[in-house]
């Protein structure tokens, strides 16, 4: 896959395809910068982010496109927890085949975004984990290939995913029609000993957009600390139990660009209060670290949704003063009651660029999610700009 | 002495004085019905700049491509500028869902949801045929420097929709409109269009400019210019669907 991922980059970075009839590649891409402040361990990192898009275009309509992000953090901070301080990955890599008027079929390296939550997304079997600390994080795209067809009011979309070695590989179905005013969809899938099926709904009423999404999982690998005769161990949830896990969400547009959002997740493989205390303590101990960051790295599925249940709360405002927009998102931790507050204000400095000042605040005792959080409050100010 | 050119004056004289009698036997629904033809794209597309002005600040203006079947199926593109090129609307009966690059999935949406932060809302661009949710009633005329107006009022049939009153200032001499006000269920003036720059387009003589205002901000506007049109063009169903949306076909 990776020599695919190449050779797609290659022939899009040589503009080869616009030798032919009515194709051509379009270059954007954005930059952001900015500190982060971190209260707790009281030091300072710089971030910087840099995407580059390929676009192959063919007849004005876009057939490929290449991602490419380049992150850098510095100085080192609690590194063995963090992805790396100079990395560059291809995020996407894909081509657009047009098989007919209603099939398509997308090959390479894809973002793939199944379900209508915001926080949360039960039934994205393959996408890549969300940074519900700052959803504008992106995450790489999986390899895959992807098909869909629409029929009449509905359509099918089928993917195949690549895992790592030829050899691993997952599958996922999903299908979507319209039933009166809402959309409908049933989805399932399969990798390894992995295996889920759910569905997922959404409508708008007026200024009301209301959604759900539920899903049933098994031998999906979740992890949790065990305290066995006094050593903590990291141990796989067994492979054959089911669980489910479910979102419901509702947003409400208010006159002069307000918008208001509450999702509810709960997860039935979160982590208990006698699990979470595990992990806490296993923390305590500065040597494991490297470990959870590792796992972190492997598994992606192991934060952020660490316990049961979960409330997701956001209001924004564009325009509360010329160009100021300002936005307040809470996660609140309903097991341990933990929170984590981050008011945001952004400022439009140009067409094209703005600025963003961001809090991350977390509350709760040491063994709670949010109040666990070795940072401390972080602050952070970036500045972004696309061209 | 009465000869043939009095008599044929005389005709042209009583038919010229028929016209507003013939007119006012119109209905409000009739008279929109004529504006909308002239001024809806049933079948076809249209460019359009959709600049916003704040007082004070720099103008920002975004480029969107609008794909329109049977007055009910809609496709919108964002062309520019750069951080907005890609993001999509689609517009199926009632149904409005936005499509985001970055997050690869569309999402239903209201038809209030600002587009682009800009004093026009989805409903605004994507509703193509006003007729098919309002009820239309003709309130009165008006003579505005020396030209006469329809004034109608459009009346909200369906819950969906997101202004509950509309007032409309249609030149009774063409059927353009002049001016639109937007008033929402507690009857509050929100916003009003006034429409300019009659030009030819796509072959249609028509307003090619739509000034919108904010009443709940003064100051605050955005201008739709109206840059190409065409006209009579069928495109596929498949192209107005959420994998179309979502797949930038």
């Amino acid at each position: 896959m990776r020599l695919w991922i190449f050779i797609l980059s290659a022939v899009l970075l040589t503009g080869f395809p616009a030798s032919c009839s009515a194709a051509s590649v379009g270059v954007s891409g954005n930059l952001e910068v900015g500190p982060t402040y971190n209260s707790g361990s009281q030091d300072t990192i710089v971030e910087s982010h840099l995407g580059i898009k390929l676009e192959l275009n063919q007849d004005e309509k876009q057939s490929g496109v290449v991602l490419l992000q380049y992150k850098a953090k510095t100085p080192e901070s609690l590194g063995d927890w963090e992805d790396g301080y100079n990395t560059l990955t291809v995020n996407q890599a894909y081509l657009d085949i047009t098989l007919s008027p209603e099939s398509i079929l997308r090959a390479g390296r894809q973002k793939i975004a199944w379900g209508s939550g915001l926080a949360w997304n039960p039934t994205n079997y393959f996408g890549a984990d969300k940074n519900r600390a700052d959803m504008t994080n992106e995450f790489p795209g999986v390899d895959a290939v992807d098909f869909e067809t629409v029929f009449g009011q509905s359509s099918l979309t089928v993917v195949v995913k690549q895992d790592g070695s030829l050899t691993d590989w997952g599958e996922g179905v999903k299908y979507v029609t319209r039933l009166g005013r809402g959309d409908l969809a049933f989805s399932a899938f399969r990798q390894g000993s992995a295996n889920g099926f759910g569905f997922d709904w959404a409508t708008s009423l007026g200024d009301y957009t209301i959604y759900t999404e539920l899903a049933s999982k098994a031998g999906t690998g979740r992890f949790y600390v065990t305290d066995s005769g006094g050593e903590l161990l990291w141990v796989a949830r067994p492979a054959g139990k089911r669980f489910i896990n479910g979102v419901i969400g509702i947003n409400r547009t208010f006159p002069d660009n307000v918008m208001v959002q509450l999702e509810y997740y709960f997860n039935e493989a979160g982590w208990d209060a006698g699990e979470a205390d595990h992990y806490a303590r296993y923390l305590d101990d500065p040597a494991h670290h490297a470990e959870v960051g590792d796992l972190m790295k492997e598994k992606g599925d192991l934060f952020g949704d660490l316990r049961k249940k979960y409330l997701y709360f956001l209001i924004r405002k564009a325009e509360i003063a010329d160009d100021w927009t300002m936005a307040c998102r809470v996660m609140w931790n309903i097991d341990d009651g933990g929170l984590m507050i981050t008011p945001m204000a952004e400022y439009r400095l140009g067409q094209s660029s703005q600025a963003t000042f961001m809090i991350n605040l977390f509350t709760g005792g040491k063994t709670t999610e949010f109040g666990g959080v070795l940072t401390g409050t972080q602050y952070t100010a970036k500045v972004s700009l696309s061209f | 002495m009465f000869n043939k050119r009095m008599a044929w004056g005389l005709i042209l004289l009583l038919g010229l004085s028929m016209i507003p009698l013939v007119h006012a036997d119109m209905s409000g629904e009739e008279i929109m019905d004529k504006t909308e033809a002239i001024m809806r794209v049933n079948d076809g597309r249209y460019l359009i700049d959709m600049t916003t002005s704040r007082p004070g600040k720099e103008d920002r203006t975004s480029r969107m491509q609008v794909y329109v079947k049977d007055a009910d199926k809609v496709l919108a593109r964002m062309l520019a500028p750069v951080q907005e090129k890609g993001q999509g609307y689609l517009k199926l009966g009632d149904d409005e869902w936005l499509y985001l690059p970055n997050a690869n999935k569309s999402i239903r949406i209201s038809g209030s949801q600002s587009m682009q932060g800009s004093d026009i809302q989805a409903d605004d661009v994507l509703k193509v045929k006003l007729t098919d949710d309002y009820a239309v009633t003709l309130t009165g005329m008006e003579n505005i420097s020396g030209q006469n107006y329809y004034v109608l009022e459009l009346n909200a049939k369906k819950n969906s929709v997101i202004y509950s009153k509309l007032r409309y200032w249609i030149k009774q001499a063409d059927f353009l409109p002049a001016k639109t006000e937007y008033y929402a269920l507690s009857g509050k003036l929100l916003k009003t269009a006034v429409y300019s720059q009659i030009k030819s387009l796509g072959g249609r003589t028509r307003p090619t400019v739509m000034e919108v205002s904010s009443e709940l901000r003064k100051g605050n506007k955005t201008t739709v210019v109206f840059l190409e049109a065409e006209y009579n063009v069928v495109y596929p169903d498949s192209m107005f669907t959420r994998m179309a949306l979502e797949k930038g076909k």
